[in-house]
């Protein structure tokens, strides 16, 4: 079954089109990439399926629910969770205050019993920070537990943000552009973890322009250009695909694979 | 007991000064003066430096509490009690209306946007006069009685108000540091990222705005039964600048450097009264050499500068404890 599902999706801002009647579906389990040029549309397709912009027409169903028309926060709820491209850390915080707030949904406990600290909060911290504590030991992150998040490096802050969406135990994760920015050992640090949260059971939906790193752990790849699909397979497919050569990679194949 | 340590010192503290200095004019009269501005400071700290939404009319919620307090103990004869309670609800329902269509606005527009809302109101107590007394103020508000204790002297109320605050203080370090404080900080640090967590932004924004009001308004209803007079000029523009300049000075997102920046902003103009003339000028040059000097606060901006001299002679561990503490009060 298709743990997501896109169908005519269209989207344009003033008279540009973003993205064009688009339609594919992201199989359970898998590692799901989109690629495509800058300005492709990628990050606006991300943002429709969060539930941040709203499409012109089309549908996104993920669960067999229909995504448009709600609100990020619902959508979330849904089970879908995302990191950014441009880094949005919460750094007027620590890092696992950061993480707990991944918590938000697995957690009940609202502001009147949390201004008298009622003895159900304080058993539900206690149990929200072993769930943040996970989360941030399953991405090597346990040694900046009560860092602040504004005096952090980046690679770690991209991790940081990776953690705080696994906090929220979602069944889709979007990943926009995770490897952007890193140097060449944190690319690879960063390709075992996309495997291993693959390998825990969640869906991993991908947008990256490392193509190395991509061919290496999708499932399947969809490439964009222009808004629209030029083509979608195995990466084994997209390499050998004439069109997407020609198209997207310019002829010169080069994969450090 | 650590994560309070704080506030018992400063509970002590409040204990403390009148056995020292009983009937000291600073102490009982002053003191009571900045309890109330704890109060006020605190909870729009709530608003402001922690969920990050500016408000430029927060005496407004001050005033209707004072003036629904005021109008229905001394005109109709109602318990000071029940008038405080009928103060908060009226305040909850009017926070909870203007909420929803001032929140959606962000920075200089929600201060334009809050600066009209506490301008109308004072002009609804300015021109009121039947109701509110209008510019002259309305008197004659009786005190409050607790338990048939009357509250009739200045260290009585001192003792009311030192209680008041000390709850507002811990209610608020109580909230900071749980799940509903991290989804105001979140809001704070990035809305975006606070909705894709599951965090509803627009009813959490209405949430701590109606809360931060509510308090704002239960320090009104104090202040009028303490004061036993009321006049708009309690409530005006100039006073919710105060109120901001108090979070400012002190340090946002910090519940103690509120504290600070209100006993701060209460004391100094009282201290720099032996200027004479030159008491205004004063007063405005501190403001603007701490803003240049301690951005970040004096409270927030000293505390975080003892951090890193005790960084260089201490051990990683010892840090990491305290590092946890910056975050929240």
């Amino acid at each position: 079954m298709a743990l997501l599902e896109v169908k005519d999706l269209t989207k344009a801002f003033g008279g540009v089109t973003a993205i064009a009647d688009l339609h594919f579906k992201v199989p359970e389990n898998k590692v799901y990439s989109v690629i495509g040029p800058n300005g492709a549309g990628k990050t606006t397709l991300f943002n429709m399926l969060s539930g941040i912009y709203h499409p012109d027409e089309g549908s996104i169903r993920f669960l067999d629910q229909e995504i448009i028309g709600k609100e990020p926060h619902a959508v979330a709820e849904m089970g879908l969770s995302r990191t950014f491209q441009n880094l949005q850390m919460f750094f007027n915080m620590t890092v696992l205050d950061n993480v707990l707030v991944g918590c938000h949904l697995r957690t009940h406990s609202g502001l009147f019993s949390a201004a008298f600290r009622l003895p159900s909060v304080i058993r539900e911290e206690r149990v929200a920070r072993q769930w943040a504590e996970e989360a941030l030991a399953f991405c090597g992150l346990e040694e900046y537990s009560r860092q602040h998040a504004d005096a952090l490096p980046y690679g770690v802050l991209k991790r940081i943000e990776i953690a705080r969406a696994l906090a929220v135990q979602p069944k889709l994760l979007l990943m926009d552009e995770p490897a952007a920015g890193l140097n060449d050992t944190e690319t690879l640090e960063m390709r075992s973890l996309i495997r291993r949260i693959s390998e825990s059971g969640i869906t991993v939906l991908l947008v990256e322009h490392n193509m190395g790193l991509v061919m290496q752990v999708s499932d399947r790849i969809l490439v964009l250009d222009y808004g629209s699909r030029l083509a979608e397979g195995t990466p084994e497919e997209i390499q050998n695909n004439p069109q997407v050569i020609e198209a997207y990679l310019g002829g010169e194949v080069q994969y450090a694979v | 007991m650590r994560r309070l340590a704080g506030f018992y010192i400063l509970a002590a503290g409040v204990a403390l000064l009148p056995v020292f200095f009983p009937d000291n004019y600073f102490i009982t009269v002053v003191g009571v003066t900045a309890g109330i501005h704890v109060i006020l400071a605190v909870s729009l700290n709530l608003l402001m430096g922690y969920a990050g939404q500016i408000s430029l009319g927060h005496a407004a919620f001050f005033g209707i509490g004072a003036y629904t307090s005021a109008i229905l103990s001394a005109r109709y004869g109602w318990n000071p009690w029940l008038a405080m309670l009928t103060g908060l609800l009226l305040t909850g329902v009017i926070a909870y209306f203007i909420a929803r269509p001032i929140l959606r606005l962000k920075g200089h527009y929600l201060a334009m946007a809050t600066l009209g809302f506490g301008i109308i109101i004072n002009i609804v107590l300015v021109q009121n006069g039947q109701l509110t007394g209008g510019p002259d103020g309305l008197g004659d508000i009786p005190s409050l009685t607790i338990f048939g204790w009357e509250v009739d002297s200045d260290l009585h109320w001192y003792g009311v108000i030192g209680v008041a605050m000390l709850a507002v203080i811990w209610l608020s370090l109580n909230i900071i540091d749980s799940r509903s404080g991290r989804a105001l900080r979140a809001l704070h640090g990035s809305e975006v990222a606070a909705e894709m967590m599951g965090i509803n932004t627009t009813t959490t924004k209405t949430g701590v705005f109606v809360l931060a009001a509510l308090i704002a308004s239960f320090a009104g209803s104090l202040f009028s039964h303490q004061q036993g007079f009321v006049s708009p000029g309690s409530f005006s523009f100039f006073f919710s600048i105060e109120l901001v300049t108090m979070v400012v000075l002190g340090g946002m997102a910090s519940t103690y450097g509120a504290v600070f920046g209100a006993i701060v902003l209460t004391f100094l103009p009282e201290l720099l009264v032996v200027f004479e003339d030159y008491e205004v000028m004063i007063f405005g040059a501190i403001l603007m050499l701490t803003m240049i000097f301690l951005p970040q606060g004096i409270f927030v901006g000293l505390r975080n500068l003892a951090y890193k001299l005790r960084k260089k002679n201490a051990t990683p561990d010892s840090i990491a404890g305290k590092e946890q503490n910056r975050g929240t009060a």
